[in-house]
């Protein structure tokens, strides 16, 4: 394939235009790489700043992995490769607050599955380790505007920590974005843990009760390593190192208050014990909610405790039968409207690409295209601490931003060209392949 | 359940505390013998049949029927006289559908060598076997049922889909042939699966089952009679027992009788019955006022299942404890309610456990629905807990089942659905001696039942004291449930005891190490000791006397063969796990 | 909390809730519309009739059921409810070709050849799943038999009816009868892997179907045979082969569970040896692969119901472009887009607009994706799956344009009759409740691989190191 804008069939004039455009101006390396940096300027466009933010004409430069600069008469470097977006629309890229992209493969095959690790206790696996930049998955999410996501660890009750990862690079380790890192904690439930869980409401009750008195003995005792590692620390010739206990010091970053916990939780009765079990152990201010299907239920009490949520997926039933049928899509708004910080997860692996449509199914069931925006891009920048790289479209950010035809949450809108960490990347994958060899197959029927 | 739980297990703990001993060496406990089988109840209220009362009459009983009712009857020579002034004489109820006396064989398990063809028995196609070989007079439900008053069944094998031919079944009797009054009067049938992953694993391929075997069936009867005409030249048709057994039914002589509870079960029988169109016998309809017209539109004979729904034990928590509202739910619950926002997250709760406390009236009031829909019924016991029968028809009465219809869904509904009504149903000269003798009206708070008549036969309740014991000092003390532990020299047995109740009188249940539970009899208690007596699923039984510690008791368990120590804690009381 | 309660709400209300819930037994057919009129004059909207064009400002005539007339500027007649649509969208009710709700049992994963039963015999009107498709403007489903046998047994079309409670109410009426077929990883999974039995391998999947389709043939001769006197009596009667004669006849319509190119190819080549001309296949994730293969099938091709972007869950679905129904359609195919799994059933419309953007397809193609397409692969065009006058009133109503991402239905109209409505209906819209159960538990999560019901009833296969395994996940 020659361009990194594949043409697409059905307005074959306007791709052709814009071959032509692209290979007049490539540089001679960008044909063989599949991305490449700039110097870019996009012009005469409109630039989603950040949501709620919009510049109605202007331009961005794109210089290295960063934002050079933008706006409305911004100046464009001679070597720069312009591109005339007049009609078009750039968006900051779009963040996933929960996935398992990149720790999959194939669904039905164990094999391809690297989330799930053996044990409840695992908090020392990390699942930036098992990330395979080269999935299938990473081209066929990026091309929606997505940029980066969270992806994150399962099993058990600490099943390690999740990273923030941008969805180009070669390895793990380029990938991760901001260093981010959340221990991740499987809060002790009182739901039901799908259709075919028929425990009594009893057997739910004393099982949850059991296993939140177990976690608070395991973080006693990781209090207790954490303190014994630091007495260590101190007076290393003199003092004897613990016993190594690999979960316990998987712990100590977030014991030590110098990571997130991201507690997972979505009944209504386990947010409120979660918010109190991190309240009385110390650690409310490092906590991020993630799941939160029944996180409308006690809003106010999310509120108060001032702790940011990562919610869904809503695009599934209501977690009641005799919840109103659209609960799933309106909890992102009544979390908002109770006054808590709002960001999205698709929770999904292969299909993190409809984060889009999450996010629009959020701004029509009450929380507006505005907030439905900030929930992927400013929210969860902020809520994981990297508001300074990414999240909008500002000078000395980093350039993780896409073009489109059109408002990105809508079906019919197309994104035209993306761009991560400045490398301006091809929107081809294994879906768009598929397409273009077999739309007009040949031979046809006949030889 | 509990009689199942029995079969399943064979020997109880009491079997085998029974059984591991000598018994006949201690030779207490004998019978005396019965000099005469005629019996005059003299001066009884005599209720003959619902509405129809003799305020004092006698009646006289010999030879198994009933020889004379009325204020003029004469009391024979012969007659064992029962002074019953104060006792109300009602004809012998009649249970509509039941396992009662059923011991069924312990299957294995077997592998099934081809699970998508099954051989017939591993499908649960058994419509050839009759329940009469199942039948045994020592099984525990026939003597509580008896002594709810029930005096004959209608009593089918368990199984699976096709179990077999049911009988008319006295509950009381000798031996297993007296019992029976009558063999095959229906095909038993239920919409249950094959035991494992064996066809038919699922109720559509049960339905499919069922028409291919109504089809084939059809088809051979047709080749047979082919064949008598003019056997020369054909090839004999097919046969096996199970297509066979089909015939009476195909001919119409026959009734299928189901059993179930579930409204969609109960759609998908009448929709099979529709279809097939093969007489029917329809037990159960414990959701029967989910589809009550559609009931008015089915010619088939009605029992009522005498179980009932209970209220949930609510886990912690303190929104789901408020509903307690069963008295008038209605009243409160808005079906409109909408819940917007975190703000009306209580209101909510309240409001759907409202709901919750609703629809449990709505099975309460089963009876009552179809009965106003003009449905008749009997009843059926057999997921009924016989000690709960009274407690249950009252509870339909109160929800407004008139107790005639009561007392007659008891009697003559089930004696005229059987097709026994010359023979039962009512206290009337000539008819089988099944009758019940209570101390006061049968629906009654206080009344215990005094003796019952099976097919002449008497048992005799008015020693019993009821089944109560006394009681006095603080009850409080004993209330709860108790792990025990039994030395015996096979080693040490455990299970639970459950005492219930207050200082009125106590009861409760006895739970064997395999988790089968006995209802406790004449349970005593005096502020330190407790004793109690439990009847063997076996014969026989054992008087447990205990004193009670703080949270622990010690004694000792006896049976006709010798006494064992048994001590036990307490595990929960009332306190503890009522809010 | 409970104290302030009782007050709030008044004696009256709770008359008309023990009429509504404790059905009195002669209502009892219809717990939530049973007096719900079906005579509508829908008015000012857009009409978007998926194969006549848009209306605008259009109205619709319903009368008993069903579409009376449709044009503009209609009057009442008198005693027909008037529903203000301006603003809205008014689009045929959604089909939805492949389901697995309102049913109490999916497969009959006991043997291979399971013609003989069907699911339409264990309808469970009680489904809130039913309501919560009503709310994505779903009114006709497919329910259908799982896809552990390679002939598994019939499927059922559905109205959604939500609260009626005689499972017969919910049956559409004269909608041709279906059976579902399945290739490839399930069966061979299934009974190959997990219990050493034919089928193993796509080769055998052929021979399982190619031998049960023989034998319905000998067994539909030996009766000719019998009803023209050259055969003494019948032969034995067998259900499963009488359905199977059914589908030779064309009677019964096959909906072929499959994914891969080749195996469609396979059942294609063994139709046509067997005279089968109704085919359509569910999921073929491939389908793309051999859309011209499809297209020339028989006399009128072969549908295809895809999933509008799944892929990646299993081995055979790997390969897979979220393009496919674009591919179909734009080579003829009548395509159609599904969505399978109970729970997943309330977004068709966006599954369908996902076609706009994988593949450019104009509004009305991805309409009819959801729409005409299924309809006529269930063979049951002639009565919905467009708005046309004669046929059933199953409408969905939108605040927008159905294929906007911020669209919300508004109202749901099955044979005229409002069975969704956003405004009205209250939260809880169950039939009925556990007598013996409290305020339901919620759900916590929900993982796709729990819900996927198309292996409902099958034990687990799970892969070891020790080679795979059956888990047993009970019925």
């Amino acid at each position: 394939m020659l361009s990194p804008s594949r043409p697409r069939p059905l307005s074959v004039s306007a791709g052709l235009t814009l071959l032509v455009a692209l290979l007049l101006t490539l540089p001679a390396h960008a044909q063989k790489q599949p991305g490449y940096q700039g110097p870019f300027a996009l012009t005469n466009a409109q630039v989603i700043v950040a949501p709620g933010d919009t510049l109605d004409r202007g331009t961005v430069v794109v210089q290295g992995d960063s934002i050079a600069a933008v706006g409305p008469d911004v100046s464009v470097p001679s070597d720069a490769q312009a591109f005339d977006l007049s009609g078009q629309r750039v968006y900051p890229g779009f963040i996933d607050s929960g996935t398992h992209l990149g720790l999959a493969e194939i669904g039905s095959l164990p094999e391809t599955q690297d989330f799930n690790e053996v044990g409840n206790l695992t908090a020392h696996m990390n699942a930036l380790a098992a990330v395979n930049p080269s999935t299938v998955h990473v081209p066929t999410t990026r091309v929606h505007g997505i940029t980066s996501v969270i992806t994150e660890p399962e099993n058990g009750i600490l099943p390690g920590t999740s990273a923030l990862i941008g969805l180009h690079g070669y390895t793990p380790e380029q990938m991760h974005l901001g260093d981010v890192t959340l221990t991740k904690l499987n809060f002790p439930s009182v739901g039901r843990q799908g259709p075919s869980d028929d425990r009594s409401p009893e057997t739910i009750q004393t099982e949850a009760e059991k296993a939140l008195s177990k976690l608070n003995e395991l973080w006693s005792e990781a209090k207790r390593y954490a303190r014994i590692d630091s007495a260590v620390a101190e007076q290393p010739e003199a003092r004897r190192q613990p016993e190594f206990v690999p979960a316990m010091e998987g712990l100590l970053p977030v014991i030590r208050g110098e990571q997130p916990l991201m507690i997972s939780a979505n009944a209504a009765a386990d947010i409120s014990t979660a918010l109190d079990w991190a309240e009385e152990r110390g650690v409310l201010d490092q906590v991020i909610l993630s799941g939160a299907l029944e996180g409308w239920r006690v809003a106010d009490e999310i509120a108060t405790a001032d702790v940011p949520v990562l919610v869904g997926s809503i695009m599934q039933p209501p977690s009641r039968e005799s919840d109103r049928y659209d609960k799933a899509y309106r909890t992102p708004a009544l979390l908002h409207d109770a006054g808590v910080t709002v960001a999205l997860r698709s929770g999904k692996t292969e299909n993190v690409r409809n984060l889009v449509f999450h996010a629009g199914f959020a701004a029509a069931h009450g929380l507006g295209k505005t907030e439905a925006l900030r929930a992927i891009t400013t929210n969860p920048a902020r809520i994981f601490g990297v508001a300074d790289q990414v999240g909008t479209i500002e000078a000395g950010k980093r350039a993780n931003l896409f073009v489109a035809n059109g408002d990105p949450l809508q079906p019919a809108t197309d994104v035209q060209h993306l761009f991560i960490d400045g490398y301006k990347l091809p929107l081809e994958n294994r879906a768009t392949k598929l397409y273009d060899e077999f739309l007009n197959r040949n031979p046809g029927l006949t030889k | 359940m509990t009689a199942s739980t029995f079969r399943r297990y064979g020997l109880g703990l009491l079997g085998l505390v029974l059984l591991v001993l000598p018994s006949r060496l201690c030779a207490q406990d004998y019978e005396v013998p019965t000099v005469t089988d005629t019996y005059a109840l003299q001066n009884a209220r005599v209720v003959q049949a619902p509405g129809q009362v003799l305020e004092s009459a006698t009646v006289v009983v010999r030879d198994g029927v009933i020889e004379a009712v009325g204020d003029d009857a004469e009391v024979p020579y012969d007659a064992r006289t029962i002074e019953a002034d104060s006792l109300v004489v009602y004809a012998g109820f009649i249970d509509g559908f039941s396992h009662a006396g059923v011991e069924m064989p312990d299957t294995e398990d077997e592998d099934v060598e081809d699970p998508g063809n099954p051989p017939p028995d591993a499908a649960g196609i058994q419509p050839d076997r009759s329940v009469r070989p199942f039948l045994s007079p020592e099984e525990s439900d026939l003597k509580s049922l008896r002594e709810a008053g029930f005096t004959l069944g209608h009593v089918a094998p368990e199984g699976q889909m096709l179990p077999g031919a049911s009988a008319h079944v006295f509950y009381g009797g000798e031996t297993a042939d007296d019992m029976v009054l009558e063999t095959s009067p229906t095909l038993f049938a239920q919409l249950q699966t094959a035991n494992g992953y064996v066809y038919p694993a699922t109720d559509m391929a049960v339905i499919a089952q069922m028409r291919q075997l109504f089809r084939e069936a059809e088809r051979r009867q047709q080749l047979d009679a082919a064949y008598e005409r003019d056997p020369t030249g054909r090839s004999q048709p097919p046969q096996d027992p199970e297509h066979s057994a089909l015939f009476p039914v195909l001919d119409g002589e026959t009734p299928l009788a189901f059993y179930a509870d579930e409204a969609l079960s109960l759609h998908r029988i009448l929709a099979l019955h529709q279809e097939l169109d093969f007489p029917l016998v329809l037990a159960g309809l414990g959701e029967g006022h989910e589809l009550v017209s559609t009931l008015q539109g089915v010619d088939a004979p009605f029992f009522l299942t005498l179980d009932l729904p209970e209220e949930p034990t609510r886990s912690s928590g303190p929104d789901t404890t408020m509903a307690d509202t069963t008295s008038a739910p209605s009243q409160y619950y808005s079906p409109e309610f909408k819940a917007p926002s975190y703000e009306t997250v209580a209101e909510e709760e309240a409001n759907l456990e409202l709901r919750h406390a609703m629809e449990r009236q709505a099975y309460l009031k089963t009876a009552a629905t179809l009965h106003e829909a003009g449905l008749t019924f009997g009843f059926t016991t057999r997921e009924a807990d016989p000690g709960d029968v009274r407690s249950t028809l009252r509870t339909m009465i109160e929800q407004g089942l008139p107790e005639e219809t009561a007392l007659a869904a008891l009697t003559t509904r089930p004696a005229a659905q059987l097709g026994l009504d010359n023979r039962l149903g009512t206290v009337e000269e000539g008819k089988i001696a099944n009758l019940v003798v209570t101390d006061g009206p049968y629906f009654g708070e206080g009344t215990s039942v005094q003796h019952v008549f099976v097919d002449g036969r008497l048992y005799d309740y008015s020693s019993d004291g009821g089944d109560t014991g006394e009681v006095s000092g603080d009850v409080s003390a004993v209330l709860g449930t108790w792990s025990y532990t039994l030395e015996t020299p096979q080693g040490d047995l455990s299970g639970e005891v459950t005492i219930e109740g207050g200082p009125s009188g106590l009861d409760g249940t006895f739970t064997g190490p395999q988790g089968d539970e006995q209802p406790l009899r004449s349970v005593s208690f005096d502020g330190t000791t407790l004793s109690f007596t439990v009847d063997s699923p076996q014969g026989g039984s054992v008087s447990v006397s205990v004193t009670v510690e703080g949270d622990t008791f010690d004694g000792s368990a006896s049976t006709s063969g010798g006494s064992f120590p048994i001590s036990g804690e307490r595990t929960s009381s009332p306190n503890a796990t009522q809010k | 909390m409970l104290s302030a309660f009782p007050s709030r709400f008044c004696f009256a209300l709770g008359v008309l809730t023990a009429a509504l819930l404790v059905a009195t037994p002669l209502q009892a057919q219809d717990q939530l519309r049973g007096d719900a009129p079906d005579d509508w004059l829908i008015q000012d909207a857009t009409v978007l009739t998926v194969t006549d064009g848009t209306i605008e400002n259009g109205d619709i005539l319903v009368r008993d059921g069903d579409i009376a007339q449709v044009g503009r500027d209609l009057s009442a007649p008198s005693g027909v409810e008037t529903y203000d649509a301006s603003g809205e969208y008014v689009m045929p009710g959604i089909v939805e070709a492949h389901q697995h709700m309102a049913i109490s049992n999916v497969n009959e994963a006991t043997n291979p050849v399971t013609a003989e039963v069907g699911v339409g015999d264990v309808l469970t009107p009680y489904d809130v799943g039913i309501y919560r498709a009503l709310a994505g403007g779903v009114t006709t489903a497919h329910v259908m038999h799982g896809s552990a046998n390679p002939i598994g047994g019939r499927n059922e079309t559905i109205k959604l009816r939500y609260g009626v409670t005689n499972p017969d109410r919910l049956q559409m009426d004269d909608a041709p009868r279906t059976i579902k077929f399945a290739l490839g990883e399930n069966p061979t999974g299934l009974y190959g892997q997990g219990r050493d039995q034919v089928p193993r391998t796509r080769m055998g999947v052929e021979q399982v179907i190619r031998t049960a389709l023989t034998k319905a043939q000998r067994y539909t001769e030996a009766k000719q045979a019998y009803q023209s006197g050259d055969r003494a009596r019948p032969p034995a009667h067998s259900e499963r082969m009488e359905v199977l004669a059914g589908v030779l006849r064309g009677d019964i319509l096959v909906q072929t569970h499959g994914y891969r190119a080749d195996e469609m190819l396979m059942l294609m080549d063994v139709f046509e040896d067997f005279g089968i001309q109704d085919l359509v296949f569910h999921h073929a994730n491939e389908g793309f692969k051999i859309a011209p293969e499809l297209a020339a099938f028989g006399d009128n091709g072969a549908g295809a119901t895809v999933f509008s972007d799944w892929w990646s869950y299993k081995f055979e679905v790997y390969y897979s472009t979220a393009y496919n129904a674009a591919v179909l359609t734009e080579n003829g195919v009548n395509a159609s887009i599904n969505s399978d799994i109970p729970g997943e059933q309330r977004d068709l419309y966006l599954q369908a607009a996902k076609t706009q953007r994988y593949g450019d397809l104009s509004a009305t193609q991805a309409l009819r994706l959801i729409t005409l397409n299924p309809a006529r692969q269930l063979g049951i065009a002639d009565r919905v799956g467009s708005i046309e006058e004669g046929k059933a009133a199953d409408l969905a109503i939108f605040s927008e344009h159905p294929l906007s991402v911020y669209t919300k239905p508004q109202r749901t109209y099955v044979d005229g009759v409002v069975r969704f409505d956003h405004e009205q209906d209250p939260d809880d819209m169950r039939l009925r409740v556990d007598p013996e159960g409290t305020v339901a538990l919620a759900r916590d999560g929900w993982s796709r691989h729990a819900a996927h019901s198309c292996l409902k009833g099958v034990t687990q296969l799970r892969a070891t190191k020790n080679g795979v395994t059956l888990e047993n996940t009970g019925r």
